[in-house]
């Protein structure tokens, strides 16, 4: 290999540093010149390639409208309420109504569970041991702490599926007389969600309602009497704002021990919250709007249409960026002079499919494995048992998607005495708020579907997605150590970085 | 701390932008040298920056990863590089 040819020489024999007419000046000298040129161009090379980098994971990040995001066959009709697992543990009628649902499963999981029984010491059964991270006092002090405020304002069974809670009254007795008319529907979109912001959301979007994913008919477990859209719920909705409420990284991170119900009852306080706030917002505009948590619908496909997301193998939505990690709440209202979001595709779903992870984390096994017929994905379930009469009594059939045993989920609540998260801590999608995590969202969502089973591979290889690990027990109870500012809320505190 | 680590990661990058400039000048070595020698500059770059965040993240095993995942091909690249290309046209100068 050879080296450059020189230079050639100036007239007085020197390497550099020429003269010229006007004095000395070094930048005469050309293999300078070129060498700053050179210069030049590579910076501007590695501006270019970064600028085309950062773009191009923008771009991959924002998807692709998907109109088409939902099937359904013949056999999908409206989810009745009292068939949503949560409802029907919480409900004595029901469970009186319905006692061939805890003898069929007693007998087919071969253990004696009653769900209404056991959700009635749910989360004051099991003693804590103070030798056990995760499961001390400390742990379970947190975890009342959390939910405490749901129960001071008795808004605690809108978990359940409650309708009509003091916090998520129905009550539509102040509504403003006069209505503010928006300029646009482009305006109504950015105040709601400017509000919707400010209250707390990570984040927000706007839909149509669409009755397919609302109960029907309700059920008021409290009273136990059903409950019917249109003579008893206040208005008739057009449209439904739904909202992603922030989990902590760190304590999630702890499931399935007790300590993850730091972020699991907080998700719901303010799920509560907000939901409360956007209701009373749009109120205060003279429209009428009702506020709901888990109650009045099924809040994943209502996210899905609002574009916040895909529906993910664990059955919750997955956010780019976040995952699973959120809560979601909504809000009805009759207001529809605005701009609607579209459904989108980043291929989480499609990523679901080769993943597997979160099945893998479930102690109970209530997730399809990626070696269940059709890996878990169609239209009815493909868990064992299923093909018993009556035992898929809980699931939402008709409707492509993820089928998981949500019995066998919430009878390992009831054994954990908490709920548990390890779907959402091992999810590939639970990322903390760092660029290299949106970058690999960025590829998850460019690159082809050979892929994905290995990216899956390599999240618990790069250390991530551990369940059960009690050093992440004792790594979120320092995470306050020191702490002035809140390093989780850095960028949060007065300014939506558009200032 | 990411944004010293950006800084820093910035300082070194326009280092390196002159270093090969500079180099450009005293070694004429076929596109395909360069191309892996600054292939595996980016890869170093891309794995410190990756193990940094990691490290602020508080995940070591993902900072780990990342130094053998993307800095070792990295530097590997660019020893080849240099041993192949550019030392032998260094010394011919």
């Amino acid at each position: 290999m050879s080296t450059e040819t020189p230079e050639p020489e100036d007239p007085k024999g020197q390497a550099s540093g020429s003269s010229t007419g006007n004095g000395d000046s070094s930048l005469d000298d050309p293999s300078r010149r070129r060498f700053f040129k050179r210069a030049a161009i590579g910076g501007g090379a590695t501006l270019l390639a970064g600028a085309a980098t950062y773009g191009a994971t923008q771009v991959s990040l924002k998807g692709r409208v998907d109109e088409e995001w939902v099937k359904t066959d013949e056999t999908f009709k409206p989810k009745d309420q009292r068939d949503v697992i949560l409802t029907f543990a919480k409900s004595k009628a029901l469970n009186e109504k319905h006692p061939e649902r805890n003898e069929q499963y007693s007998k087919l999981q071969k253990k004696e569970f009653h769900f209404h029984e056991s959700a009635k010491t749910f989360e004051h059964r099991v003693p804590w041991d103070n030798n056990k991270p995760g499961y001390t006092q400390k742990d379970k002090a947190l975890h009342h702490a959390a939910w405490y405020p749901l129960d001071a304002s008795e808004s605690h069974g809108m978990a359940f599926c409650q309708p009509n809670t003091r916090m998520l009254s129905w009550d539509q007795s102040d509504v403003e007389k006069e209505q503010y008319q928006f300029k646009s529907k482009e305006e109504a979109a950015t105040s709601i969600k400017s509000a919707a912001r400010v209250f707390g959301a990570v984040r927000c979007g706007i839909t149509k309602r669409d009755k397919r994913w609302d109960y029907d008919p309700l059920y008021d477990i409290e009273n136990e009497t059903t409950l019917s859209w249109e003579e008893d719920f206040p208005f008739e909705p057009k449209t439904v704002i739904v909202i992603l409420v922030p989990m902590d990284y760190d304590n999630i991170s702890t499931a399935p021990a007790w300590t993850a119900e730091g972020s699991i009852g907080n998700g719901y306080v303010i799920m509560a919250q907000i939901a409360n706030q956007v209701a009373k917002f749009m109120r205060g505009m003279g429209y009428h709007a009702v506020g709901a948590g888990n109650d009045l619908s099924m809040s994943v496909p209502y996210a899905i249409a609002a574009g916040l997301g895909e529906g993910g193998r664990n059955q919750q939505l997955l956010a780019p960026g976040i995952g699973p990690r959120h809560r979601i709440c909504k809000v009805y209202t009759d207001f529809e002079f605005v701009e609607y979001d579209e459904p989108h595709n980043w291929g989480i779903t499609e990523f679901c499919l080769s993943c597997g992870k979160c099945a893998e984390a479930c102690p109970p096994g209530a997730l399809p494995k990626l070696e269940s017929v059709d890996g878990g994905y169609g239209f009815a379930p493909t868990y064992e048992h299923n093909e018993e009469e009556g035992y898929n009594w809980n699931n939402h059939t008709g409707v492509q998607k993820f089928y998981s045993d949500a019995k066998k989920c919430f009878n390992f609540w009831i054994d954990n005495d908490s709920a548990c998260g390890n779907c959402i801590s091992a999810c590939t999608f639970n990322e903390a708020d760092y660029w290299h995590h949106w970058l690999i969202m960025g590829v998850t969502s460019a690159s082809p579907a050979f892929l994905h089973s290995w990216m899956a591979e390599l999240h618990p290889v790069f250390g991530y997605g551990a369940v059960g690990d009690p050093a992440k027990v004792n790594k979120f109870w320092e995470t306050g150590k020191g702490m002035r500012i809140n390093p989780s809320m850095k960028n949060n505190i007065g300014t939506s970085n558009k200032a | 701390m990411e944004s010293v680590q950006w800084f820093l990661l910035g300082v070194v990058t326009t280092l390196l932008v002159f270093g090969f400039a500079y180099l450009s000048l005293r070694v004429k070595a076929p596109w395909y040298a360069w191309a892996v020698l600054i292939g595996g500059a980016v890869a170093v770059l891309f794995g410190v920056a990756w193990a940094g965040s990691s490290f602020l993240e508080g995940v070591p095993a993902s900072s780990a990863m990342g130094l053998m995942v993307f800095c070792g091909p990295g530097i590997v690249a660019m020893t080849l590089a240099w041993r192949f290309w550019v030392a032998p046209g260094l010394r011919a100068d």
